[in-house]
């Protein structure tokens, strides 16, 4: 009796721990998509210094490296499936008047090398990053 | 910490931030609420000025992306 009493309480536990693991990883997923936002607004934004844009331009590319990351559902929508829009945005980093923006965008649009624009941009061999 | 996150010390800024996000246990998962005072600090230092707070700040931004929570949401996200 005390022993189906207690397996019964281990297993609405357990439930209940999944429950507020799912919680958790939907906020956490939630996270992920306001920082991806979050950096390409900083970017698009007319008013964004040079440090805002740097940090932006790191935030994208931390996101971008982890591997696990990529397989995140939301960071497949924000970053790899990548819309025109964001796309623009980067693009027009590349003429960014600091070369270190110009380069980490290269980089990141080289990452996202399957868009017909970026191809014409590298063979173009006009926004090579700096050594 | 609220306080200590808007503080007009940078330096009290980024301690703060690296108190809510670093823990000795990497396992031990970040809640929403402290989620929302990430975002929290974020919105407000974009702008930071110094590069070695830029870079200590990015240290801790890695280790949130990175290493707390993973186990725990993967199986969930993926």
């Amino acid at each position: 009796m005390c022993f189906k009493l207690l397996l019964r309480l281990r297993e609405s536990a357990r439930h209940f721990l999944e429950g507020e693991d799912k919680q958790l990883a939907e906020k956490y997923t939630e996270f992920y998509q306001f920082l991806g936002h979050f950096a390409f607004w900083s970017l698009a934004q007319p008013t964004s210094n040079f440090n805002r844009r740097t940090m932006a331009l790191t935030l994208i590319e931390l996101l971008m490296e982890d591997s696990d990351v990529h397989k995140l559902a939301c960071l497949r929508e924000t970053l790899l499936e990548i819309d025109g829009a964001r796309h623009a945005i980067l693009v027009r980093e590349l003429d960014d008047a600091y070369q270190w923006n110009q380069s980490k965008a290269l980089e990141i649009l080289v990452k996202l090398n399957d868009s017909h624009e970026m191809h014409h941009f590298v063979s173009s061999n006009v926004y090579l990053p700096c050594p | 910490m609220l306080q200590a996150l808007l503080c007009n010390d940078s330096a009290t800024r980024l301690k703060a931030f690296n108190l809510l996000v670093d823990h000795p246990k990497r396992s031990r998962v970040i809640s929403a609420m402290e989620l929302r005072l990430i975002r929290l600090f974020l919105i407000t230092n974009f702008c930071e000025q110094i590069p070695a707070a830029r870079m200590l700040m990015f240290k801790d931004i890695k280790t949130v992306i990175r290493e707390r929570n993973r186990n725990k949401i993967m199986k969930y996200v993926l």
